[in-house]
């Protein structure tokens, strides 16, 4: 096991400065190579003027004598590895990362174990997929160039903001020990009766949208009534709800789309000196109202409490039942701030919307370290669990990947993450 | 020594416990052996070792002369070792036949069941157990001595030579019980090694032929049973004296506390009637499934009740709900810490504070300043050890884990404490701490209910003590310096059948 680790380090760092080498190379010989192609290009330019005046029976233009250009293999090598060279600088890099990390962790081990039991707590956790997260970035950063400008950035933050709220509210559904798969149909539902309202009953937009609001925090609280009073299984109401609020988004316009909406609604997404002030402003309130709710309230702490071991909540004499319709009401909540988030964004409510975001908010929550079996997790990683999908998904737009590898890239980031929660507590309970 | 199973000198350690001492059992072939024990003397962990769910730290399993090395319980059922345990391990929706069959079906092939062949086999080891059930009968549609029936019949499709039963006999009627001794009969004729464990001392008598008796992890004595009367037996399984000290102390008793009046609750609570005064400890003692657990969930309003009334301090409360009984001023410190008493993956601090969050609460505000000084005198006063309040509960000892839930409910302002099994699997350092902690209450005005299988326990703390015996209390006997754990045993058992 330790002399596995040790070849692994020392392979990750051997292949690194291998790689970043590589790229070195290619790099100080690209003005030679560019050189080569040039006259390359030029050779192929008067070959084809003097083919071309053969075929049409035209005097040869005298392109006199053609200069030999010599390729040397090394050259042609360099000439193909030139469209990898980017590749090679970021995968040596996060090589270079991993094999530092392997021999961080083994120093730390060496040194700081005084054959006590390793201490696994979530801030160890949030550390490492902050760095995951900062590696990411990196990565990002040098393999293109317009990652790291503020307009992209804005915008990967604009891309978030969706994700971002529902995530907030499928934390606490989380932590709790359940699941909340409507998500994705509640905002597509909510966000159809916002423009109906606005539209069709002209509706003020701060009546519609609070209107808005009561109806996905319904939506929520019908879920959690379901699990809390008929002891339904979590996936199975939700998954029941999926079903239905997306039958009925189609059913009230008959699958219609709506588009067009007052500009005072469309302005939430609008930009403010090219800022998208107040849909940052939100996500900013939502995130702090929950995590000031997990940490400062009794609820807060109920919700961990009954994702941890209900037996116990309960015989601590805590309402299991009202925790329960509190979690899945504020995870409707925040759906119904999506909703506006997304239909102000789009100008316009279809019933497809935000299909499938489900998967994209457990993702986020599961990435940032709160676990599948509830009572552990935390806001701050659920935060930067949104921001790694996000920037991925930013990232692989960037870099001109269609979208089904990118879907199979974020299934793989999930089913990692869930791996490494798996191990994590295989080796909590190991350690015991 | 002469034995087709021999155990010798087995020793196993748990963190902090020492479960088995140097323990040998020898059991002959054909014989129907007795593990005789008060709860926690050891039988169950060396039944476990045998049928592979445990590994022992130290001595020598013999079958049939050969050493034997079992890990596992498929090593254990390739030696011919089967168990049968108190809570049965039928599937209820498969048929009798599958149910026997479980682990290794009669194929046609590799892809098929052969089930003609499967049930015909089935029908020919029930019928040769004299059993009158179908091979094809569901298991759900059979009573409880059937299924136990059904048992045997599987331990004997894998060619069992060596048969554990762990309390055969607790869920039969009379009648079922001479069905089983007679099949029980039949496989000594077959030369089958039985280890039949059983509280029932008359039935021992009834239907076994030796005994080894254990206490406290150790071997006390093998004697024959026909040679050997129960007073004698109950003498050995208890022991001379208490062995462990315990810090009791005398307060003057109050006004009184906590009543239950014809408390009825499941099928294991009937007519419980009992009360306890201002600085009293009322001991509750009583078999394995004699129903003190379940009385405790009843008073605590987790199992619906019946019939009956629970009063605190003179009034009559309506418990429905664990609330509830919080709110009367009950705390319940239960048996299961890992299931019921904490949340492991809560820190220390959260745990405690679980059930009096409310007291933290400033204008809707949870005062976290507050609380973590009110967990940290908690901690240093109940000298919990954990490097931190943010420590993780999963990763405490048990000992300190049992803390977490008494400083728990220590915060509750509660006035009646039911404490189940309170020191149950923690070291002994740790237990006195908790007689301790026990002492400071009733000192300060409060009623204990102590529900204990550890009889020197029950003798060494309680005031009085309420035996219980199939879900009802078969005496309330004065704690004075008479008592005895003989005593004890005999309402225990049904009452004071068995009189010296």
């Amino acid at each position: 096991m330790k002399t596995g680790m040790k070849t692994i380090m020392i392979i990750c760092l051997v292949l690194g400065v291998a790689l970043l080498g590589l790229n070195a190379y290619v790099q100080a010989n690209s003005g030679h190579v560019a050189q080569i192609r040039e006259q390359l290009t030029q050779r192929d330019k008067l070959m084809a003027q003097a083919e071309m005046a053969r075929v049409l029976g035209r005097e040869p233009v005298d392109v006199g004598e053609l200069a030999d250009i010599e390729v040397s293999s090394a050259d042609r090598m360099i000439m193909t590895l030139q469209g990898y060279d980017k590749s090679f600088l970021v995968l040596g890099i996060d090589l270079i990362i991993a094999g530092l990390a392997i021999a961080a962790i083994y120093l730390y081990k060496t040194r700081y174990r005084a054959g006590k039991e390793r201490k696994i707590a979530s801030s160890n956790n949030i550390l490492g997929i902050l760095l995951a997260l900062i590696i990411l970035c990196l990565n990002l950063a040098i393999a293109s160039n317009v990652f790291l400008t503020t307009s992209n950035l804005l915008n990967v933050l604009q891309q978030v903001s969706i994700n971002f709220v529902i995530a907030i509210g499928m934390t606490f559904v989380i932590i709790s020990g359940g699941i909340d798969l409507s998500v994705g149909s509640n905002i597509a539902l909510t966000g159809l009766l916002l423009a109906i309202m606005m539209k069709n009953w002209a509706l003020s937009v701060p009546a519609a949208i609070a209107l808005g609001l009561v109806l996905s925090s319904l939506i929520g609280l019908i879920n959690g009534g379901l699990i809390a009073f008929l002891n339904l299984p979590p996936f199975i109401a939700t998954l029941g709800m999926m079903s239905i609020a997306r039958g009925a988004a189609y059913t009230v316009t008959g699958g219609a789309p709506i588009y067009t909406l007052p500009s005072a609604f469309t302005a939430i997404s609008g930009r403010v000196a090219n800022i998208p002030l107040y849909a940052i402003l939100i996500m900013a309130a939502v995130f702090a109202l929950g995590w000031y709710i997990l940490r400062y309230t009794r609820v807060g702490r109920f919700t961990y409490a009954i994702g941890g071991n209900e037996n116990c909540a309960r015989l601590s004499g805590i309402n299991l039942n009202s925790v329960k319709c509190f979690v899945y009401v504020v995870s409707g909540i925040c759906c119904g701030v999506a909703a506006i988030l997304l239909t102000s964004r789009l100008d316009s409510a279809l019933p497809t919307n935000a299909d499938g975001q489900e998967m994209d908010a457990i993702a986020a929550v599961v990435i940032g370290g709160t676990s599948m079996k509830g009572g552990e997790g935390s806001m701050i990683g659920t935060l930067i669990g949104i921001m790694i999908i996000g920037v991925i998904a930013n990232g692989l737009n960037l870099l001109g990947v269609a979208q089904g590898p990118q879907k199979m890239v974020k299934g793989l980031i999930i089913v990692i993450a869930v791996i490494i929660d798996v191990l994590r507590r295989r080796a909590a309970e190991s350690s015991k | 020594m002469s034995g087709f199973l021999r155990m010798q000198n087995i020793t196993k350690r748990f963190p902090g416990v020492l479960a088995l001492d140097n323990v040998s059992l020898s059991v002959r072939k054909g014989e129907v052996h007795a593990l005789l024990g008060e709860n926690g003397a050891g039988k169950s962990t060396l039944m476990k070792i045998l049928s592979g769910a445990y590994h022992k730290d130290e001595g020598e399993i013999f079958i049939d002369g050969q050493t034997v090395d079992i890990r596992s319980s498929s090593d254990a059922q390739a030696l011919g070792i089967s168990i049968i345990y108190q809570e049965l391990n039928l599937i209820e929706q498969l048929t009798v036949a599958e149910n026997i069959f479980m682990g290794s079906p009669i194929m046609r092939n590799p892809a098929m069941v052969n089930w003609r062949a499967m049930m015909k086999k089935a029908q020919e080891l029930l019928d040769e157990l004299g059993i009158s059930i179908s091979a094809r009968s569901l298991i759900r549609n059979l009573g409880v001595a059937h299924k136990q029936m059904v048992e045997v019949a599987k331990a004997l499709s894998i060619q069992s030579r060596i048969l554990i039963m762990d309390e055969p006999t607790a869920p039969l009627t009379s009648r079922e019980i001479d069905t089983l001794f007679s099949t029980i009969r039949m496989l000594r004729e077959r030369g089958v090694a039985i280890v039949y464990i059983s509280h029932r001392l008359e039935e021992v008598k009834e239907i076994c032929d030796r005994a080894t008796i254990m206490r406290d992890g150790r071997n006390v004595a093998v004697v024959d049973v026909a040679d050997t009367s129960i007073d004698e037996i109950i003498r050995y399984m208890v022991g001379r004296k208490l062995e462990e000290k315990f810090p009791k102390i005398y307060i003057p008793l109050g006004e009184e506390l906590f009543r239950v009046e014809s408390l009825s609750a499941g099928k294991l609570v009937r007519d419980v009637s009992f009360s306890v005064q201002a600085g009293e400890i009322l001991g509750i003692a009583g078999l394995v499934g004699a129903g003190r657990t379940e009385t405790a969930r009843a008073i605590f309003g987790m199992d619906r009740l019946i019939s009956g009334s629970i009063y605190v301090a003179g009034q009559p409360v309506v418990i429905n709900r664990p609330l509830d009984a919080i709110r009367a001023g009950i705390g319940f410190v239960t048996e299961d810490r890992k299931e019921e008493g904490l949340v492991l993956t809560m820190n220390v601090g959260s745990n405690i504070t679980l059930a009096t969050l409310k007291e933290f609460m400033r204008l809707g505000k949870l005062n976290l300043a507050q609380e973590r000084d009110t967990i940290r005198a908690y901690i240093s006063k109940l000298n919990i050890k954990t490097p931190s309040h943010l420590q993780i509960s999963r990763n405490l000892s048990g000992g300190n884990q049992q803390k977490v839930v008494l400083a728990k409910w220590l915060l509750s302002h509660s006035r009646v404490f039911i404490f189940d099994e309170p020191t149950r699997g923690i070291d002994v350092g740790a237990k006195i701490e908790v007689y301790n902690i026990i002492n400071e209450l009733i000192s300060s005005g409060a009623a204990v209910i102590m529900i204990s299988s550890e009889l020197p326990e029950i003798i060494g703390m309680s005031d009085r003590v309420a035996v219980m015996h199939q879900g009802r209390i078969t005496g309330i006997l004065n704690n004075d310096q008479s008592l005895t754990q003989e005593e004890i045993l005999q309402y225990a058992t049904g009452g004071a059948r068995q009189t010296a």
